[in-house]
């Protein structure tokens, strides 16, 4: 089947939504390699966010719309996996931290994942542990989550997904409303994520620190293009 | 004291029910033969601040004119008649089912002649490059087109000054162009701006003034 | 102060909020007003902010007092005008008995709102409901105040379009008040969508069970309050039955 070398591949993808005449992406090509960080760029309402929808599998499985082409995780087609095995594979985090987080707590934020996986407690609580200190916020472990200011609320976000242990992230414009300290540790964070041999697609109209990716592509007129 | 003077805040405190945030002692004066920047880290309190102004939430004490007006003779449609304030979420300010009648309705309701409505709501239409759009519904427009939507039900009133809080955030370089370049139209027509905003290379280029909030209050002015 | 379980808190709530439906008498209404008051000053619930909500009530007891007074023939003129029994006993009762009852189900609700929504979630799942139906619950309470919240700010934003409120008909306040019917529903839904969708994303439903890393254990002061709420059903029914 696919390249061992690839985690996630797209082949000539091309996408529209129901409710819409015109067509968002033609033949987009798209191959991630292991380890790797991918950055992708692009001017709003050119449809990044529907793009991070197609690789998750959040289209077709909670948007539909007219797919042609094959998206695939492990060689594994994503339109046909239901969300339980993608989510232990592949994290994604949105823009607005307040819609992705929905408990009182951090603790209790990060334990939902792995609860509805059914770990058992000490599983459970290494996995808070861990997650809270792959992103530096041990001592946020018992705060109240609206307490927390946007950045910080978006490193709980990223945290709460690291709980699933995915071998690949998607961050969806993650800093786009934060400042400019918060977006250095989220992008800190990143970095340290690859140090972790994982693999990283971020997603924003403007990328500050394109250094920190491997490869950079570039999302216009229904195309995607490799600029790095 | 400066003769365009148009929102002034004198000695200003205010602090939020059961939070350790607090802005102490806030004066300034905003002008309008100004476009102001007013900046600072995100919790420094910008949106907070621009709130005040705009009479969204009370100060514990101080004094803030409007106008040589105090803002709390003023109620909040009094207020933005003279005040337009752009939120950060456009989808906010947006009320009606069409993109015509969302601009025209308040003029409607606080009894503006029927011709000068249209001929106003059309101009600012045309002028913000949305006319196409007039009978389309604005909750299923982009966030750009939105956001010029809610700024045309602003400028309708044709307020003395605006205060726009993170107008650039969503928009693309192109986009945050054309904004500046309106913003430095309405300007030279003697209206007065402040923009609450991280976007450092927008306000280079468009802003003659900056204000910068501290974290622990305090204003300082970088650059007049 | 003690922390009880959400579950016996739920019990404590549930019977004395039933005593306070049913009970017709008005001396056991008082015990009952009285109780669940002592309650939520044990549980550290927030009377203050409790009884700031019945401000309006209680000026409705004057209301319902006068109203029962004139069509209810009951009881002793206490007042009287042209004629018209403005203030009855009967009147009267009917009113402080409306303004006990309401009291009642307020103050335990403040008693419900000292735990976190994660701890009643638990709780309801370790009563054997359903673990869906128990965060359906515990986030739809959470959509109250976020739909209050956003009632209000549609609200000032609308004003704030240069909308003056003063000297206007009522046929343009109707108006005013179905614009804010767009954007407070499509701001909701959009939230509810996005919180699913992240729900979702992380495995929510995944399977049949789901484990819990928050353990909920009775204490020693949990059976003691079950056992109180118990005590205090099944005497103050009796009572009330008894006094019929």
């Amino acid at each position: 089947m696919s390249d061992k070398k690839y985690i996630l591949t797209a082949e000539k993808v091309s996408f529209r939504y129901s409710s819409e005449k015109e067509f968002i992406f033609q033949d987009i090509d798209l191959n991630i390699s292991r380890g790797s960080i991918v950055a992708i760029t692009g001017k709003s309402g050119q449809g990044k966010t529907t793009l991070c929808y197609l690789l998750s599998g959040i289209i077709p499985r909670v948007y539909k719309g007219e797919i042609t082409g094959s998206i695939s995780l492990y060689g594994e087609n994503v339109s046909k996996m239901k969300a339980e095995s993608i989510s232990s594979k592949l994290g994604i985090v949105f823009q607005d931290p307040e819609t992705q987080l929905f408990m009182p707590e951090v603790e209790d934020e990060l334990a939902f994942a792995p609860e509805n996986f059914c770990f058992d407690r000490d599983e459970i609580d290494k996995r808070i542990s861990g997650s809270l200190r792959a992103v530096g916020i041990e001592n946020f472990r018992h705060h109240e989550t609206a307490t927390l200011s946007g950045g910080q609320k978006q490193l709980v976000t990223i945290a709460s997904v690291l709980t699933m242990n995915p071998d690949l992230l998607i961050f969806d414009e993650i800093t786009a409303q934060v400042d400019k300290r918060s977006k250095q540790a989220v992008m800190d964070v990143i970095s340290s994520l690859k140090n972790e041999n994982k693999t990283v697609i971020m997603v924003d109209h403007d990328i500050t620190s394109l250094e920190l990716a491997d490869e950079v592509y570039h999302i216009q007129n229904h195309k995607l293009s490799r600029t790095k | 004291m400066n003769s365009q003077t148009y929102i002034e805040v004198k000695n200003m405190s205010f602090c939020y029910p059961r939070s350790q945030f607090r802005l102490e002692d806030i004066s300034l004066q905003l002008n309008r033969n100004d476009i102001t920047a007013l900046v600072g880290e995100n919790g420094s309190g910008k949106t907070t601040l621009g709130k005040i102004l705009t009479g969204i939430l009370k100060p514990a004490s101080g004094e803030i004119q409007i106008g040589k007006k105090d803002i709390k003779t003023l109620d909040l449609g009094e207020i933005g008649k003279k005040v337009g304030y752009l939120f950060q979420n456009p989808e906010k300010q947006i009320f009606a089912a069409s993109v015509y009648e969302d601009v025209s309705f308040p003029l409607e309701i606080n009894g503006v002649s029927p011709e000068a409505i249209k001929d106003r709501t059309e101009s600012i239409l045309k002028e913000l490059e949305i006319d196409h759009l007039k009978d389309k519904y604005p909750f299923n427009l982009s966030h750009g087109e939105k956001q010029r939507v809610a700024l045309a039900g602003i400028l309708v009133n044709e307020t003395e000054y605006l205060i726009l809080d993170e107008p650039t955030t969503a928009l693309d370089t192109d986009r945050k162009e054309l904004l500046g370049r309106m913003l430095q139209k309405l300007h030279s027509q003697g209206t007065g701006i402040l923009i609450i905003s991280h976007d450092e290379i927008f306000i280079n280029k468009f802003c003659g003034r900056v204000l910068k909030m501290k974290q622990k209050g305090g204003i300082t002015d970088e650059k007049v | 102060m003690k922390k009880f379980d959400p579950r016996s808190k739920l019990i404590f709530v549930i019977a004395v909020s039933s005593l306070g439906v049913f009970i017709k008498d008005l001396y056991l209404l008082s015990a009952v007003t009285i109780l669940s008051l002592a309650a939520a000053q044990m549980t550290g619930g927030n009377i203050i902010r409790g009884i700031r909500k019945l401000k309006t009530l209680y000026a409705m007891i004057i209301v319902i007092a006068v109203l029962q007074s004139i069509f209810n023939n009951e009881g002793r003129v206490l007042f009287e005008l042209f004629e018209i029994p403005l203030m009855t006993t009967a009147g009267l009762e009917r009113g402080i008995e409306f303004i006990l009852r309401m009291t009642i189900i307020i103050i335990s609700a403040t008693i419900i709102t000292t735990s976190t929504s994660r701890e009643m979630i638990q709780g309801l799942v370790q009563l054997k409901i359903p673990y869906e139906i128990a965060f359906l619950v515990s986030l739809g309470i959470r959509f109250l105040p976020m739909l209050t919240e956003e009632i209000k700010d549609s609200f000032t934003a609308l004003k704030l379009r240069g909308v003056v409120l003063k000297n206007i008909s009522l046929k343009k306040k109707i108006r005013i008040i179905t614009y804010l019917f767009l954007p407070v529903i499509a701001g909701t839904i959009k939230k509810a969508e996005k919180i699913a969708l992240s729900m979702e994303t992380k495995g929510f439903r995944a399977k049949k069970h789901r484990t819990s890393y928050l353990i909920l254990k009775y204490s020693k002061s949990d059976y003691y309050l079950i056992a109180f709420s118990m005590i205090i059903l099944l005497t103050f029914t009796y009572l009330n039955n008894k006094l019929k």
